[in-house]
């Protein structure tokens, strides 16, 4: 089974792969985080569960089980990846839409056993992912 | 005719055409098939009609290594066999369980599964089944929608005839078939080429001894005695009958049970009713889940299935999860209360290091006992584990729920409460190769010109199924073969 672990060099080459800046250097890539984490769609997908407080139990549990902690922005641009933009565009203008789109995302992450596994648990690295920030939100 | 052994007279030659060994599910379904036949036979039988502790201790024996149930509660030594006490499950191989496969060491039968198909018909009439396979328990009860073809839903007839009783007026009313209780097979006698069995040996507990001639034998005693009973007559070959290529007792096969998974529906009212058991002794069906042939394939995996055999409450963690899971797959008003435990089942890789041999400690009528080591294999543990990932990605796909493993991908070992089906397979492996198993295509042992052996001891590989369909269905085309060679 494949399990996705990220650590914070590879996370911080998905942040520049996400903005399109090929030669990104630390100094921009904090400066993305720092958008990432005050922009609204990280508020978004933090309330994308409706049982918040549930979510935050799960997420507890995900984070416990990796080597290095993670915050609110690194989730966020684990979640979106290229999809950023658009997500961030979408987390305004249209959630219905966003919320449809990580739907598919989790579908997909069990097409292809992008898996997460708490507790023994199964989970899709998206539903995984958002639970997660559902404990680091505040 | 219903005799007792332990009124024929000691010192009596008895004269038939055809002697069977053991009145369990093998034993039985040969008679039947042989009742009304011009050939004379003498069906004999350890055990009486009910259980006997004395008798049921001569099956004692060592369990060595991994732990397995005692080997005398593994097993029932009474007319109907182990029938007397089995769940009744019953399915047909599948195609694939009969292929040689690549990953799979040893495997392949030496036919087809084509060739069983018209004794599985007939097989199905003595097990009580209905003649159509099984179909879904009442109305409304159906499979689970997975979105691909990776996991099966496969209905198993479910029916728990006791072949004692319910076969044991067409046996004993059958002219042509003398059914000896308290009969006890304690050797088979060769002249000294050793290449045909001339008589066997018959003891009681009472001490009466006596011989069965014939023209032909069948051992149907059960994978661990028929074994036991080939080593144990090795006056004449000192390895024991059959046993020139060593392979009398190994690739001894079970089914591996463990309890693999926790299944949390996505939903409150996810219905698994099909796949329950009927209750009691009801005919019916069950439903498993299972790998498909492809994935079996394209996995490089044993045969396995899983089904849910119990349920429990949510603890605080899964249900926090259980509302986290409702909600992403559009289920968020009606959450799952409760969590089912599977229980998985797989096929077990033929090892030769898994095998019965013969102890220095004798039973009452100074038998040699057994020592049962039962080895399992890498892929087999991996199979159980990885269909259990497969199950999990397709539960998740389809938005029906989320599995939690239970087989550690790290773990070295099974956990402690491995299990078996008391399905005991192998340990007379048949192959067209005398080099390569102990019986031929037509379960004939190789190197003796008039022994047979019936009951699941002759399978190569196992599948993931119960054997007893299988075995009968063997065992009436073993009926077939024996009326063929009389004309």
């Amino acid at each position: 089974m494949r399990s996705q672990r990220t650590d914070r060099r590879s996370f911080l080459r998905t942040a520049a792969k996400a903005t399109a800046f090929a030669a990104v250097g630390p100094g921009l890539a904090s400066a993305l985080l720092s958008c990432a984490r005050d922009g609204a769609l990280g508020h978004r997908l933090a309330l994308f569960f409706a049982d918040r407080k549930a979510a935050a139990a799960v997420g507890v549990e995900m984070l416990k089980r990796r080597d290095e902690p993670l915050d609110a922005a690194e989730i966020v641009e684990l979640l979106a990846g290229d999809q950023w933009t658009r997500w961030n565009e979408w987390s305004t203008s249209d959630p219905a839409q966003l919320a449809a789109a990580l739907r598919e995302q989790h579908r997909l992450d069990f097409d292809e056993e992008r898996f997460e596994v708490v507790n023994g648990w199964v989970l899709s690295r998206t539903e995984a992912l958002l639970c997660a920030l559902a404990s680091v939100s505040d | 005719m219903l005799l007792d052994a332990r009124s024929v007279p000691g010192g009596s030659d008895i004269e038939t055409d055809i002697c069977i060994v053991g009145a369990g599910a093998a034993g039985i379904s040969l008679a039947l098939e042989l009742a009304g036949s011009p050939l004379r036979v003498a069906l004999l039988e350890s055990g009486g009609l009910e259980s006997e502790p004395d008798t049921q201790a001569l099956y004692r024996g060592r369990v060595f290594g991994r732990r397995y149930f005692s080997l005398d509660t593994a097993r029932t030594r009474r007319f109907g066999g182990s029938t007397n006490c089995w769940q009744g499950i019953c399915a047909p191989l599948s195609r694939l369980d009969f292929e040689a496969r690549e990953w799979v060491v040893n495997s392949g039968w030496p036919f087809s599964a084509e060739e069983l198909e018209p004794f599985y018909v007939r097989a199905r009439r003595i097990c009580g089944l209905p003649s159509e396979p099984a179909s879904p328990n009442g109305e409304g009860a159906s499979a689970l929608p997975f979105q691909g073809p990776a996991i099966e839903t496969r209905l198993l007839d479910v029916h728990p005839r006791r072949f004692g009783q319910d076969h044991r007026h067409a046996v004993t009313r059958a002219r042509n078939v003398r059914t000896y209780l308290h009969a006890n097979v304690i050797e088979l006698e060769t002249p000294s080429d050793g290449g045909r069995i001339t008589s066997v040996r018959v003891a009681t507990l009472e001490g009466g001894r006596f011989s069965v001639r014939a023209h032909w034998f069948v051992l149907a005693t059960g994978a661990i005695e028929n074994a036991r009973l080939l080593l144990a007559s090795n006056r004449i070959r000192s390895a024991g009958i059959g046993n020139e290529h060593d392979w009398v007792g190994r690739n001894f096969m079970e089914h591996p049970h463990v309890v693999a998974a926790v299944f949390l529906p996505s939903y409150a009212d996810l219905s698994l009713g099909l796949y329950e058991p009927p209750g009691g002794q009801t005919p019916g069906s069950m439903a498993v889940l299972g790998l498909s042939e492809a994935t079996q394939r394209s996995e490089r995996l044993m045969s396995a299935f899983t089904r849910p055999v119990s349920h429990a409450d949510l603890p605080d963690f899964e249900r926090a999860l259980a509302s986290v899971v409702g909600d992403i797959d559009n289920r968020r008003d009606r959450p799952a209360q409760r969590a089912h435990f599977f229980l998985g089942q797989c096929e077990q890789a033929p090892n030769p290091s898994s095998r019965v041999r013969l102890i220095e400690q004798r039973d009452a009528l100074g038998m040699p006992r057994v020592q049962l080591e039962w080895r399992l294999s890498d892929i087999d543990q991996r199979s159980l584990r990885r269909s259990h990932e497969i199950l999990a990605r397709e539960l998740g796909r389809a938005g029906l729920g989320r599995l939690q493993l239970l087989l550690s991908e790290f773990a070295p070992d099974w956990p402690e409460d491995l299990g078996g089906g008391r399905h005991h397979m192998g340990t007379t492996r048949m192959s067209d190769d005398p080099e390569r198993g102990v019986v031929d295509r037509n379960a004939r042992v190789h190197s003796v010109s008039n022994l047979f052996v019936a009951g699941s001891s002759v399978f190569p590989t196992s599948g993931a199924v119960g054997p007893t369909l299988t075995l009968v269905a063997l065992a009436i085309r073993l009926a077939d073969q024996l009326k063929q060679l009389r004309a």
